[in-house]
């Protein structure tokens, strides 16, 4: 995962904004590099994340994906067919195509590590724009890490790679040693 | 002669330094 943002997406309401978003959806976008990760690795974790038999009632909480070529619309559609076999309800959750997508206010962005002042620091001496900070693979994964995903092992043998000082990578390991428990070996 | 007063090269972190130009995007939605 190259870096993740949140936003808004799939209406037409201009510059939508958390408290006025009109038709758009709140979403999540990703970079990531296909000769690491695939599409179809991706749409795993999207299906098997979400309820996709969920009535889209309110379009701020829709479920949908949102296709940037014809290879993603294919992938997402014959992936859909094989969600569907194994659901007594029809899938609601939609296939779109792509649109403008609007960042989300900073305080949206980057929620996990923003949990924890003194990283987040660190990472304003290094992109005191926080829009570079949104931009960062670094600050993705630890943010990633923050909310519970990856592993022990494999922070252990990449955190150095993060570019991080010495004392961010100390309470990076305290900061999951407090909430999960994980510690270095 | 440009000088950004932002960040300097050698502030980068090597994993923002290292990531590939080409990528691909993908967007959802999870209510």
């Amino acid at each position: 995962m190259i870096r993740t943002r949140v936003g808004y997406t799939g209406g037409a309401t201009p510059n939508p904004t958390y408290h006025r978003m009109g038709d758009h959806s709140e979403a999540v976008q990703v970079d990531y590099d296909p000769n690491v990760i695939s599409y179809r690795d991706l749409l795993e974790v999207f299906w098997g994340r979400h309820n996709p038999t969920k009535p889209n009632s309110k379009r701020q909480y829709m479920n949908a994906a949102f296709y940037h070529n014809e290879a993603q619309k294919k992938l997402l559609e014959d992936t859909r067919a094989e969600v569907v076999k194994g659901l007594a309800a029809p899938v609601t959750t939609q296939i779109l195509p792509a649109s403008i997508f609007t960042l989300a206010e900073d305080y949206h962005q980057k929620f996990s590590l923003r949990g924890y002042p003194a990283l987040l620091d660190t990472f304003f001496e290094i992109y005191p724009d926080f829009k570079e900070i949104v931009n960062s693979t670094a600050a993705a994964r630890v943010n990633g890490y923050l909310a519970g995903h990856g592993t022990q092992e494999r922070l252990e043998a990449e955190i150095t790679s993060f570019g991080l000082p010495e004392k961010a990578q100390q309470k990076l390991w305290e900061g999951l040693g407090k909430r999960y428990g994980w510690c270095l070996a | 002669m440009f000088f950004s007063p932002v960040t300097s090269l050698s502030s980068i972190p090597p994993i923002d330094a290292a990531a590939p130009q080409t990528f691909e995007t993908a967007t959802f939605a999870f209510g």
